[in-house]
C-alpha cells in the first residue's frame, strides 16, 4: 500500500517538475541574487522594480527572493541558494546584521560581490553598503519636521520597530542627541521610545498605552513603514491632536495625511535604492570600484555617490566610524497633502 | 482513579461547597481571576480600566471570534491550528476582491470571509474525518498552504492589502459605527458567541458535538453521523477564523503576509483558559469568552506596567496558559474523586 | 525466528526503498532539467551535480537532530511541538552564561565548555518538564502541554535576551562553533560536518531503535502501551526518557543554529523548525498514531526535503513560499494517502468477505 503511495508522489513530483517555470535567466550578461527580508512586503516590491528598471539599463537579469518567515536562516537558505546558481553578485537587505555573516563570507570566497541595502550586514560580509540617507540627515529630517508641526514644544515621543534593528537604533540615536544638545528643541520634552516589532497590532497597542500614559503627548516619530499607519490609526481612533511623522509609504498614509494626523512623512524612495543598489554591484562585478573609502560611481538621475567609511554606535552611544564602507544616496521625499497622491501608486 | 476515593472518604462527604460550585461552574472562578487582574493593574496604574475597557473589548474582539469557532473543534477532542493562517488567507481573499472592484458592500465582504474560511476549515474537516489524518498534522500542512498562498504574488501579483484599497463604508463600519455604546466590531464578537453557545446548546447538531466528543462510539451507536459532525465543527472553526479576517481588514484596515501569524496559540490559550477541555466533550462559550477577554487584557496591560522588559508579555501568557491546564487538569480530578466518594454512600 | 527477522527486513526496507526511488527520480529529474537549461543557455553553471547537492544540503540538515528526538515522541503515540522553543531557549542560556562566565573571568575554553554544557542541560530540562508533565498528566495530550511550555519556553527565552541579538564579536573561541557549519573534503566533495554529526548519530539511533530490546521497546509502547505496561516495561520511566532525549537533541539542533547563523543567538530562532521536524519524521515513515517508522526513513526524507528544495529554488525559480507551499502539501497527501489506502483495502476486504458470506448463505 505505501509502494502506490510513493509511486503516487513520485509522479507529483515529476508533473510538478515537468512544469516550466517563468523568469528563465538569458545565457551570457551578469545575473544578481537580490534577497530582501520577507517576502510579500510591498516596501520590497517596490525596490525590486528599482533592480528591474536598472537591469533593463545595464543588460543584466536578476533574480530575488525573501524568506517567508522573514528569519535568517531563511535568509541562508536563499543565499546558498543563490551561490549555488553561480550569481555574480548578491544585493541583501538583512534580517540580522551579524547573522548572514558567515554564509556571505562563503560567497564572497567564491567570488561573489555583496552589496547590502535598505538594512546592513556587518562589514566582515559585505563589500559595500548602499543606503538612502545619512542616519543623521534622515533623524533629523523627521525632528524638524516634527518640531514644526507641533510648534517647537510639548511632549515627544518615538514608535519603532524591533529592539535589534540597528538603523532604527542609529536614527533614535540621532534624535535623542539633537534633543539633548540644540537649543532649538529645548522645549520639547522627549518621552521615551517603544518598540512595534514591525507588527500592525504591537505598534497599535504600543501606541495606545503612550497615548494612555501621556495624556499631553503631542507629537509621535514613526521611523519605521510597518509600523506607521498603525501609530496613526491609533492617533485618529482616539481622537487625539497628536502629529504623527515618520519613515511611510504613501499608500499607507495618503489618508493620515489628508485627515491632517501627518503633516508630512518621509521615505527615500525604494526604487531608487534598489536602482542605486544594482550599479553599485555591478560596477563591482566589473571591477571599477572596489568598494575602498574615496571611490565614486555614477548612479544616472541620481548623482556620483561617494564611497566613505561606515560609522555606527559604540558602547557609548556615540557614532564612531567602524569597519566597512558605505554611500548614501542622500535624497529623501516627503509625503506632505500636496504631494502625497503622486507618489501613492509607487510607494 | 478508584484508589483515590479509598483513603478519603470521610473529608469528602462534608466537601465545601465552594469547590463543587468552582468545577461546576468555571465562569465565577474565571471572573474571580479576571477581576483581581483588573485590580491588580488598576493599582499600579492608575484609572486603568476606565481609561482601557474600550481597547480590551476591541483587541479581544477578533480573538474572541476565533476562540468561539475553536470551541466546537476542541468539543470533538481536535485542534485546528491553522486558524491564523485561514483568518489572513480569507482576510485576503476579501480584500483583493475589493481591492479590484468586484465586491463594494460590507455585508458581501462578510459573506466572503465566512465561505473562504468555511471552506478552508471543512477542507480540514474532511481530512480529519474522512482522511483520519491527525488534526495537527492536517491543520500544520494547511497552516503553511494558506499562508504561503496568501501573497500569490506567483500567481495574482497581491502584495497587502491597505487602506486605500477599501471603501469608505467599510473602512467606518467595524471601529466607526456605534450601537447601544459599543462598535460593530465588538458586536459581531457578541454576536458571534452568542450563537456558537446557542448552537452548541440548543440543536440536536449541537449537542451531537458534545456527543461524539464525549465518547464517539456511543454517539455512533445512537444514530449520530460523526464523521459530518467533525466535518462541521472544523468548518465552523474555519468559518469564524474567515470572518476573523474580514474583521481583522475592518479594524486595521490592512492585511498582509505576516498578519496574525502565531495567534493560533492565544485562540487555543483562551479556550483552555476558558475551562475547554482539550480531550473533548467539554466546555462552555461563556468560558471561552472570558478567557478571550482575559488574554486581551495581558496584551493591553502588560505594556503599561513596564514591568522587565517588552518581551514580558510572552512569558506571562505562557505561564498562564501552562497554569491554566493544569489547574483544569488538578480540578477536573478533584472533581472526578468527589463523585466518586459521593457514589460510595 | 528466521522467518520473522526476514518479514522484519522486508518491511523495513519497504517504505525506504519507496523513498529512495522517489529521491533517484527526483534527481533524475532535476538533472534532466539541469542538463536542458544548461543546453539552452538559461543557466551559468551545472547547477545541480553531487558536489552541489551534498554541499547545499547544510541548512537542511540544522533540523536533522531534533527529528531524531521528534520520531521517537512519534514512535510512542505522543507528538512534541515545544522543541524549537527548547531549542532556542537553550542557545539563549547557552549565549549568557557564556557572557556571564567570560565576564566574571572565566578561561575562554572553560567558558564554551560549561556555556555548552549548560544548553544541554537546559535542552534536557525542557524536555523532562514535558515528560514530567504527560506522565503526570495522562489525561491531557501530549500536543496540549507542549502547546503551552512551547510558549513558556520560548517566552523565558525572550525574557533572558530581550529581543537583542546576542553576538560575541572577535571573540575567537565563541566563534569556534562556526566550525560546525564547515565543510571537509571527502573525495573532491565538501561534505558538511553537519551532515556527518547528523549521519553518525542517525546510525547509532537505528542501531539502539532497531537493534536492541530497549529500543524496540518504543514501538511496542506506541503500538499498546496497556499491553507494553503489563508486559512489565516501565512505560512512564521510558516515555519521560524520550521525552528529556528530545529536549537533548533539540538543544544540539540549537548548538548547529548557532554555527549556522555566525555564532549568533536570537530569542526568536528556530521559529517552526518543530514543523520542519514534525514532517520529516512523518514523511519518514512515522505514524503520529505510533508505532512505526524507521531512522533509514527519517535520514532519506531529511534528504528528499533539502533535494527537493535545492532543485525548485535553483532550477525552477520557485520562491520560498511556493516551497513551503509543497511542503504542506507533502506533509498531509504523505500521512493522507496510507490512511486512505488502507481505509479502502479495508472496505474492500470487508466487500469480499461479505460476498463470501452471501455466497455461502445462498449455498
Amino acid at each position: 500500500m505505501k509502494r502506490l503511495v510513493s509511486i503516487m508522489l513520485a509522479v507529483l513530483l515529476a508533473v510538478g517538475a515537468s512544469a516550466a517555470f517563468a523568469g528563465e535567466a538569458p545565457d551570457e550578461g551578469l545575473l544578481i541574487g537580490v534577497l530582501y527580508k520577507q517576502s510579500g512586503n510591498a516596501y520590497f516590491q517596490a525596490a525590486v522594480e528599482g533592480f528591474q528598471k536598472a537591469a533593463d539599463e545595464l543588460g543584466f537579469t536578476f533574480i530575488h527572493d525573501g524568506p517567508d518567515d522573514g528569519s535568517s536562516d531563511g535568509q541562508i537558505r536563499i543565499i546558498e541558494n543563490y551561490i549555488n546558481q553561480g550569481v555574480d553578485a548578491i544585493a541583501v537587505s538583512a534580517n540580522d546584521a551579524d547573522a548572514l555573516v558567515s554564509a556571505l563570507q562563503e560567497a564572497k570566497a567564491a567570488g561573489i560581490k555583496v552589496v547590502s541595502w535598505d538594512a546592513p550586514v556587518a562589514a566582515e560580509g559585505r563589500d559595500l553598503d548602499v543606503q538612502p540617507a545619512s542616519a543623521k540627515s534622515i533623524a533629523l529630517t523627521q525632528l524638524e519636521s516634527i518640531c514644526e508641526s507641533i510648534g517647537g514644544e510639548g511632549q515627544l515621543a518615538i514608535v519603532s520597530a524591533m529592539a535589534t534593528a540597528p538603523n532604527q537604533n542609529l536614527w533614535i540615536s540621532f534624535i535623542e542627541e539633537a534633543l539633548r544638545d540644540d537649543p532649538a528643541y529645548a522645549n520639547i520634552e522627549y518621552v521615551g521610545t517603544v518598540y512595534g516589532d514591525d507588527e500592525y497590532t504591537k505598534s497599535y497597542d504600543e501606541t495606545l498605552g503612550l497615548i494612555n500614559l501621556y495624556p499631553e503627548l503631542k507629537g509621535i516619530i514613526t521611523p519605521t513603514t510597518a509600523g506607521a499607519p498603525a501609530v496613526a490609526k491609533c492617533v485618529m481612533d482616539e481622537g487625539k491632536s497628536i502629529k504623527v511623522t515618520g519613515l511611510t509609504l504613501a499608500s499607507d498614509m495618503a489618508e493620515y495625511i489628508k485627515a491632517g494626523v501627518c503633516d508630512a512623512t518621509f521615505l527615500w524612495n525604494p526604487i531608487e535604492l534598489g536602482y542605486a543598489a544594482s550599479y553599485a554591484a555591478v560596477a563591482l562585478i566589473k571591477g571599477e570600484i572596489t568598494g575602498a573609502e574615496g571611490e565614486t560611481f555614477d548612479v544616472p538621475g541620481v548623482g556620483v555617490l561617494t564611497i566613505e567609511q561606515s560609522t555606527a554606535v559604540n558602547d557609548e552611544g556615540e557614532l564612531a566610524p567602524t569597519d566597512g564602507t558605505i554611500s548614501y544616496l542622500n535624497k529623501l521625499n516627503s509625503f506632505t497633502v500636496e504631494t502625497v497622491d503622486e507618489w501613492v501608486d509607487i510607494l | 482513579m478508584l484508589e483515590n476515593g479509598k483513603t478519603r472518604g470521610r473529608g469528602g462527604r462534608a466537601a465545601p461547597d465552594l469547590l463543587a460550585l468552582l468545577t461546576k461552574r468555571r465562569e465565577i472562578l474565571l471572573l474571580a481571576v479576571l477581576a483581581a487582574l483588573a485590580l491588580g493593574v488598576s493599582l499600579r496604574v492608575p484609572g486603568y480600566l476606565k481609561n482601557n475597557y474600550m481597547n480590551i473589548l476591541k483587541g479581544g474582539a477578533i480573538n474572541m471570534v476565533m476562540a468561539a469557532g475553536m470551541l466546537p473543534v476542541l468539543l470533538i477532542g481536535s485542534i485546528d491550528i491553522s486558524v491564523a493562517s485561514t483568518l489572513a488567507f480569507a482576510g485576503s481573499v476579501a480584500g483583493m476582491l475589493m481591492r479590484d472592484g468586484y465586491v463594494g458592500s460590507t455585508l458581501a465582504m462578510i459573506l466572503i470571509g465566512i465561505g473562504v474560511g468555511a471552506l478552508v476549515g471543512a477542507l480540514n474537516g474532511a481530512l480529519v474525518a474522512w482522511g483520519r489524518v491527525l488534526p495537527i498534522i492536517v491543520t500544520l500542512g494547511m497552516s503553511y498552504v494558506a499562508r504561503a498562498m496568501i501573497p500569490m504574488d506567483w500567481l495574482l501579483g497581491l502584495n497587502k492589502i491597505a487602506r486605500i484599497h477599501l471603501t469608505d463604508s467599510f473602512k467606518v463600519f467595524f471601529i466607526d459605527r456605534y450601537f447601544i455604546g459599543l462598535p460593530y466590531l465588538v458586536w459581531s464578537a457578541v454576536i458571534v458567541t452568542a450563537l456558537t453557545g446557542l448552537f452548541l446548546r440548543y440543536t440536536r447538531t449541537g449537542r451531537s458535538i458534545y456527543a461524539v466528543g464525549s465518547n464517539e462510539s456511543a454517539a455512533l451507536v445512537r444514530g449520530v453521523r460523526a464523521d459530518g459532525v467533525k466535518t462541521l465543527a472544523h468548518a465552523i472553526c474555519g468559518a469564524a477564523a474567515g470572518l476573523a479576517g474580514v474583521l481583522w481588514l475592518g479594524y486595521y484596515n490592512s492585511i498582509e503576509k505576516s498578519t496574525a501569524a502565531g495567534d493560533e496559540m492565544y485562540v487555543i490559550a483562551a479556550c483552555v483558559l476558558g475551562g475547554v477541555a482539550v480531550t473533548g466533550g467539554y466546555g462552555k462559550i461563556t468560558g471561552v469568552a472570558i478567557g478571550a477577554v482575559m488574554i486581551a487584557m495581558i496584551n493591553s496591560a502588560i505594556p503599561q506596567l513596564k514591568i522587565g522588559n517588552a518581551m514580558i508579555t510572552e512569558f506571562v501568557k505562557g505561564l498562564l496558559l501552562l497554569g491554566a491546564i493544569l489547574l483544569n487538569a488538578a480540578l477536573r480530578r478533584l472533581a472526578r474523586r468527589r463523585e466518586l466518594i459521593g457514589r460510595r454512600v | 525466528m528466521g522467518k520473522q527477522a526476514a518479514r522484519a527486513l522486508k518491511g523495513l526496507f519497504r517504505w525506504e526503498t519507496m523513498l529512495l526511488a522517489v529521491l533517484v527520480l527526483m534527481c533524475a529529474v532535476f538533472d534532466r532539467r539541469d542538463a536542458a537549461r544548461q543546453a539552452a543557455g538559461l543557466s551559468k553553471k551545472d547547477v545541480f551535480n553531487l558536489a552541489v547537492v551534498v554541499k547545499g544540503l547544510r541548512p537542511y540538515m540544522l533540523y536533522g537532530f531534533m527529528t531524531l528526538g521528534v520520531m521517537l515522541i512519534l514512535a510512542m503515540g505522543d507528538i512534541d511541538i515545544s522543541v524549537g522553543a527548547s531549542a532556542a531557549l537553550s542557545v539563549a542560556v547557552m549565549g549568557v552564561v557564556y557572557q556571564s562566565a567570560t565576564v566574571s573571568g572565566l578561561r575562554a575554553e572553560s567558558a564554551l565548555a560549561l556555556a555548552l554544557l549548560s544548553c544541554l542541560a537546559t535542552g534536557g530540562l525542557c524536555g523532562a518538564a514535558n515528560g514530567f508533565l504527560v506522565t503526570r498528566f495522562k489525561e491531557l495530550f501530549a500536543m496540549i502541554i507542549t502547546l503551552a511550555t512551547q510558549l513558556f519556553y520560548r517566552g523565558i527565552a525572550y525574557l533572558l535576551l530581550g529581543g537583542k541579538t546576542l553576538t560575541f564579536k572577535n571573540d575567537v573561541t565563541f566563534d569556534s562553533l562556526k566550525r560546525l557549519y564547515d565543510t571537509v573534503q571527502i573525495g573532491g566533495v565538501s561534505v558538511p560536518v553537519m551532515l556527518i554529526a547528523l549521519m553518525a548519530a542517525a546510525a547509532v539511533y537505528a542501531v539502539w531503535i532497531h537493534g536492541t530490546p530497549g529500543g524496540r521497546r518504543i514501538f511496542a509502547l506506541g503500538t499498546n502501551a496497556k499491553a507494553t505496561f503489563y508486559s512489565g516495561v516501565r512505560t512512564d520511566r521510558v516515555k519521560f526518557g524520550l521525552f528529556t532525549l528530545c529536549g537533548l537533541t533539540s538543544a544540539a539542533t540549537g548548538v548547529f543554529f548557532v554555527g549556522a547563523t555566525s555564532s549568533s543567538i536570537r530569542a526568536d530562532a528556530m521559529m517552526g523548525y518543530e514543523m520542519y521536524a514534525i514532517a520529516a519524521a512523518v514523511l519518514g515513515g512515522f505514524s503520529t498514531s505510533g508505532g512505526k517508522g524507521s531512522v533509514i526513513g527519517v535520514a532519506l526524507s531529511l534528504v528528499i526535503f533539502g533535494v527537493m528544495k535545492i532543485g525548485l529554488g535553483t532550477l525552477y525559480g520557485f520562491v520560498d513560499s511556493m516551497v513551503n507551499l509543497s511542503v504542506g502539501v507533502i506533509l498531509i497527501i504523505s500521512t493522507l494517502l496510507p490512511n486512505l489506502i488502507s481505509g479502502a483495502g479495508e472496505a474492500i476486504r470487508l466487500n469480499r468477505r461479505r460476498a463470501r458470506a452471501n455466497v455461502s448463505y445462498q449455498a
